[in-house]
C-alpha cells in the first residue's frame, strides 16, 4: 500500500511546496509526457473561416485564429497542444498546464465570474470556452465587438476528450493536426480500456472533490466529467453503484456506505483539507477500507478533471494505482 | 465622560454646509468619481481618449483621437457598468435614508431590515418564472415585490403600540434577511441558472453584468424614488417628533408612512435586482450628509443619493481592480466602509442618548 501512494503524493508534496504560480520548474508530474513543442506553426488562418452554433444557439463564424483567448484549462491544454501555444494571448485563471508556459500569459478571468472588458483587453480575435463560460452578459459583450466565442457543450466519458481536440482544432483552423492528436490520445485511451477489460480484480473507487472551500465534499458519478473513467481504468465507481446521479454533496455515512477501497481526489481538495492528516481524518473517510488503508490518491485538479490530451496518461496513472500488484 | 460634557454636546453650535454648497460638491464629487471610474480598467484608454470617446457619440467629431475597439469598450462595457453603479447607488441611498426617517433609527437600511433578501429572493423567482411573459422588468418587479414582502414581516412584527422598536427592527430584520437570504441562496444553487449569476453575485453584489438594457429597466424605478421621496422630506422631518405632534401639525402619519416605504422598496428592489445586495450604502451615504449637513429630510434625501452614487462607483472601481483578473464582489468593498461606520454609530447613539438598552 505504501507504494500505491508514491506517486501521489509526491505530486501532493510539489503543489503545496511549489505554490500554483511559480512552476517551480520541476516536471510536477511523472506520468504524463512534457508537452509537445510547435515544430512548423501552421499558416494562421489557413483552414478558416469556421462557422459553428454551439449549445448556446448562436452561430459563429471564426475567420482569424492569430490571437486566441481560452477560457477553460483544458481548451488552453488543448490550443497548446495542438502547436498553437504562441497564439494563446489570453487565459482564465483555471489554465495551468503546461505549468510555466501557462503562467506567462495574461490571466482574463475565472469562469462563471467573466468580466468582458478583461477578455478584450489582450485583443483576441478569438474566444473559446465551454457552457460554463457566464454570464451570458460578458459573453454577449464579447461578440458586441466582433469578437466570436465559441461555446463548446460538455462533454463527458472517454470520448470526450477526442471531440474536444476536434472541435477545438476545426475552430481554429487546423482540422487535421487536431485529428492527428485526437487519434493519438484515443489510442493511449483504448490502451488503457484494452488493459482494464483483462483485469479480474477491480477495486471500489469514489472520486471526491471540495468545494465551496471545503464547506461541501462532492461525489463526482455519472454526468459528471468523471463518468466511465473510473470504469475505464479498472475500477468499479461507487458513485453509479449507488444509484447517484451527478455530482452530490457526500455526507460522511454516504461515503462510508460506499465502502471505496481508493478514494481518488484533486490536489486542490487535498490541501484544502490540510494534506493526509487533514484528509483521512474526515468523518466518512476514516471509516472507509480506504481510510484505513491509506489507499488516496491525489492528482493535480487540471490532469483529473479536464478530459483533455493529458486524459490517456490519467487512466494510465490510475490503472498503475488501482492495481498496484499489476505492476511490474 | 462627565454629566456636564454628555450634555452640553448636542447644545453645542454646529457648524452645517448650507444646501447649495452642498449640491455643488456633491456633484463635483460624483462626476470625479464616475470620470475616474470611466478611465480606469483592463483596457487602456487614455483620460483623454475617454474624451474623444464621449464627444464623438455625442456627435461631436474631432475630439482626441481613439480606437474604435476603444470606443466599443468604453461605450458597451466601462459607460453602462458605471452608470449602473451610480444608479444603484443613488436608489440604495436615498432608500437608506427614507426607511430612517420612516422607522426614526439610525440604523435602517434595506439590508439590515431584511428588503434586500426579500427583494434578492422575489426577483431571481420573477426571473426564472416571468422574464419570459413580463420580460426584462421581471427582476425589478419580482424584487419590489420581494422587498415589500419581506419588509412588510419586519414592519408588523417591529411596530408596538404606534411605535417601532429598535432591538425587534433589528433583530427581525436579522431573521427576515436569513430566511429570504438563505431561499435566494438555495434557488440559485440548486437551479443553476446562469440567467441568475451565482450565489455570490446575490449574497454580496456586483455590477460585472452592466449593460445599457439593465441600465434603462433599472433607472425609471429608482427615478420615481429619487423624485417623489424628497417631497416628503418635510414630513418626515414633522413625524419626528412623534406621531402624535405630527399628526396635530396636518401629517397624515400611516400614509406617509406606507408612501415612504413603498417608495423605499421600489428603489431598493430594483438596486437588487440589477446588483445584488450592495450593503452598508444605505447607511453611510445618510449619515454621511447628516454629519455635515444635519438631519433635514430635504436635504439627506437627495444628497444621500448623490453620496450613494459616489459611494457605489468608487467601490466598484476598487473591485474590479484591486484583485484582477478575480473580481471582489462590491459589496464586501462597501461593507469595509461600512462596518466601522456602523459601529461608530452605535458608540455615537450611546453617547448622545444612552444606546438603545
Amino acid at each position: 500500500m505504501r507504494r500505491l501512494l508514491t506517486v501521489p503524493l509526491v505530486l501532493a508534496l510539489c503543489a503545496s511546496a511549489c505554490g500554483d504560480d511559480d512552476g517551480g520548474g520541476e516536471d510536477r508530474d511523472a506520468t504524463t509526457s512534457p508537452p509537445t513543442t510547435a515544430t512548423s506553426a501552421p499558416a494562421p488562418n489557413g483552414g478558416l473561416p469556421f462557422t459553428y452554433t454551439g449549445p448556446d444557439g448562436v452561430e459563429t463564424t471564426v475567420i482569424d485564429a492569430s490571437r486566441i483567448v481560452s477560457l477553460s484549462g483544458e481548451f488552453s491544454e488543448i490550443v497548446w497542444e495542438l502547436g498553437l501555444g504562441d497564439r494563446l494571448v489570453g487565459v482564465d485563471l483555471s489554465s495551468v498546464y503546461p505549468p510555466d508556459e501557462m503562467a506567462a500569459i495574461p490571466k482574463v478571468g475565472v469562469e462563471r465570474l467573466l468580466f468582458s472588458e478583461l477578455i478584450l483587453s489582450v485583443e483576441p480575435t478569438v474566444v473559446i470556452g465551454d457552457v460554463d463560460a457566464t454570464p451570458f452578459e460578458a459573453i454577449e459583450q464579447v461578440r458586441a465587438t466582433g469578437v466570436p466565442v465559441v461555446i463548446l457543450p460538455r462533454y463527458e466519458g472517454v470520448d470526450a476528450p477526442a471531440e474536444k481536440i476536434r472541435l477545438v482544432g476545426e475552430a481554429l483552423g487546423v482540422p487535421e493536426r487536431a485529428e492527428e492528436l485526437a487519434a493519438e490520445v484515443q489510442a493511449e485511451i483504448d490502451a488503457v480500456l484494452a488493459a482494464a477489460a483483462q483485469v479480474e480484480e477491480r477495486p471500489r473507487v469514489a472520486v471526491v472533490y471540495a468545494a465551496n472551500r471545503g464547506e461541501t465534499l462532492l461525489l463526482l458519478g455519472d454526468n459528471t466529467v468523471m463518468e466511465g473513467l473510473v470504469e475505464a481504468a479498472g475500477g468499479v465507481d461507487v458513485a453509479p453503484e449507488a444509484g447517484m446521479d451527478g455530482m452530490l454533496a457526500l455526507t460522511p455515512e454516504a461515503l462510508a456506505g460506499g465502502a471505496p477501497d481508493v478514494i481518488v481526489t484533486t490536489e486542490r481538495t487535498w490541501d484544502t483539507f490540510g494534506g493526509r492528516d487533514g484528509f483521512t481524518e474526515l468523518p466518512g473517510v476514516a471509516q472507509t477500507p480506504a481510510g484505513k488503508d491509506g489507499r488516496i490518491l491525489v492528482y493535480e485538479d487540471l490532469f483529473l478533471l479536464g478530459l483533455g490530451p493529458r486524459t490517456g496518461d490519467l487512466l494510465a496513472a490510475m490503472f498503475a494505482d488501482f492495481h498496484p500488484d499489476l505492476a511490474p | 465622560m462627565t454629566a456636564a460634557t454628555a450634555s452640553d454636546r448636542p447644545a453645542a453650535p454646529r457648524h452645517r454646509i448650507a444646501p447649495l454648497p452642498l449640491f455643488a460638491a456633491l456633484g463635483a464629487l460624483l462626476a470625479l468619481s464616475m470620470a475616474v471610474a470611466l478611465a480606469v480598467g483592463a483596457v487602456d484608454i487614455s483620460p483623454g481618449a475617454v474624451l474623444g470617446i464621449l464627444l464623438d457619440r455625442a456627435g461631436f467629431a474631432g475630439g482626441p483621437a481613439f480606437t474604435s475597439a476603444q470606443s466599443d469598450v468604453l461605450w458597451s462595457i466601462r459607460l453602462p457598468r458605471v452608470v449602473l453603479g451610480a444608479v444603484v447607488g443613488a436608489g440604495l441611498g436615498v432608500a437608506g435614508g427614507a426607511l430612517q426617517g420612516i422607522f426614526r433609527n439610525p440604523l435602517a437600511d434595506p439590508q439590515l431590515i431584511g428588503v434586500s433578501s426579500g427583494a434578492a429572493l422575489g426577483s431571481a423567482i420573477a426571473i426564472l418564472s416571468l422574464e419570459g411573459l413580463i420580460g426584462v422588468v421581471a427582476g425589478p418587479i419580482g424584487g419590489f415585490a420581494g422587498g415589500v414582502a419581506a419588509g412588510a414581516v419586519v414592519y408588523v412584527i417591529a411596530r408596538h403600540e404606534g411605535r417601532t422598536e429598535v432591538v425587534t427592527l433589528v433583530l427581525g430584520g436579522i431573521a427576515v434577511a436569513a430566511v429570504f437570504g438563505a431561499g435566494a441562496g438555495m434557488l440559485s444553487s440548486a437551479v443553476r441558472d446562469a440567467r441568475l449569476g451565482s450565489a455570490l453575485f446575490y449574497s454580496a453584489g456586483g455590477l460585472s453584468v452592466a449593460t445599457w438594457r439593465l441600465v434603462w429597466t433599472t433607472l425609471p424605478f429608482v427615478a420615481v424614488a429619487l423624485i417623489a421621496l424628497p417631497f416628503t422630506g418635510r414630513s418626515l422631518n414633522l413625524a419626528l417628533l412623534g406621531d402624535r405632534e405630527a399628526e396635530y401639525l396636518g401629517v397624515d402619519v400611516e400614509r406617509l408612512r406606507i408612501v415612504v416605504f413603498g417608495l423605499a422598496i421600489v428603489a431598493a428592489g430594483a438596486t437588487v435586482a440589477a446588483a445584488g445586495v450592495i450593503g452598508f450604502v444605505g447607511l453611510l451615504a445618510p449619515h454621511g450628509v447628516r454629519l455635515v449637513a444635519g438631519p433635514d429630510h430635504r436635504i439627506v434625501l437627495p444628497a444621500g443619493a448623490l453620496l450613494g452614487a459616489t459611494l457605489v462607483v468608487l467601490a466598484d472601481v476598487a473591485a474590479r481592480t484591486l484583485a484582477s483578473p478575480i473580481e471582489i464582489p462590491v459589496g464586501l468593498c462597501t461593507a469595509i466602509l461600512g462596518g466601522p461606520v456602523f459601529l461608530w454609530l452605535l458608540a455615537k447613539t450611546r453617547r448622545e442618548h444612552g444606546g438603545w438598552g
